[in-house]
């Protein structure tokens, strides 16, 4: 009887956390992560961090620009003097 | 060169975004928006490269990579903690003050990545770009992505370590 051995990398971790795997990679990685402790804190830890960034930089891009950053409209295709 | 109508409003509707990658980059609100203002300026004096129908951030993106690299080029830089602006977004104010001290904490951690460290975390953490994107925007292959987004959250996550709050722990004492 054989075991195959499946190795996960955090690197690996970190790229499902992006959903960059394959379906295949995926379940390698949802299986590591149910048996191993280590694994799960570190998915665990990249999630909570992810969060965090969104709610550090998320509304930035909600915030009405200066008007320095609006292009004239006269004259689409330049923007104003600094 | 003049923009069309539509691509003006097209190029106009990224302004926010790209406000935020280079706020990241940078970590100041006027340098950012400088970086922002000169990337639009060469974005629009090179319009007749854009292809239609290609995503317009990417090319900004990569349009506001490429200016910071050429600063970066001009001015040897030691590598410095930068200030990531910690103004109230409303975010903050609805949290709770613990959540907002972490929010602040993860700043100051975040400030203290390298360069390409902020950049990735930014593209693909916070833009959703896959990696294939964010390696076009930078001008490397997908593996430096992949290895470089690894590399980010673990310096990310250590330096957050550094940083964390000791718990409150609930008075102790010994039995009667």
């Amino acid at each position: 009887m054989s075991v195959e051995l499946v190795v996960i990398t955090p690197e690996e971790i970190s790229a499902y956390v992006d959903g960059e795997l394959s379906s295949e990679g995926r379940r390698d990685v949802a299986a590591c992560v149910r048996d191993d402790e280590r694994a799960a804190c570190l998915l665990s830890a990249w999630q909570w961090q992810l969060g965090l960034l969104h709610a550090a930089f998320g509304r930035i891009a909600d915030e009405a620009p200066p008007e320095r950053l609006k292009l004239a409209p006269a004259a689409r295709g330049s923007i104003p003097e600094r | 060169m003049r923009l069309s109508k539509e691509a003006a409003k097209a190029v106009e509707a990224e302004i926010p975004y790209l406000r935020r990658y280079a706020r990241a980059l940078t970590g100041g609100l006027d340098v950012a928006d400088d970086l922002v203002q000169d990337s639009l300026e060469r974005a629009i004096a090179r319009f007749d490269q854009f292809r239609p129908g290609t995503n317009l951030r990417a090319w900004l993106f990569t349009i506001l990579h490429n200016m910071r690299c050429d600063q970066h080029r001009r001015v040897v830089r030691r590598p410095v903690e930068i200030p990531i602006d910690d103004a109230p977004h409303e975010a903050v104010t609805r949290a709770s003050q613990a959540d907002a001290l972490h929010l602040s904490d993860f700043r100051r951690a975040f400030g203290r990545l390298n360069e390409a460290h902020r950049e990735i975390l930014v593209l693909v953490g916070i833009e959703g770009m896959d990696y294939q994107r964010a390696a076009s925007i930078l001008g490397v292959e997908i593996g430096t992505v992949k290895s470089r987004v690894f590399r980010a959250r673990e310096c990310l996550r250590r330096e957050q370590l550094m940083l964390e709050r000791p718990t409150p722990r609930a008075s102790w004492r010994p039995a009667a």
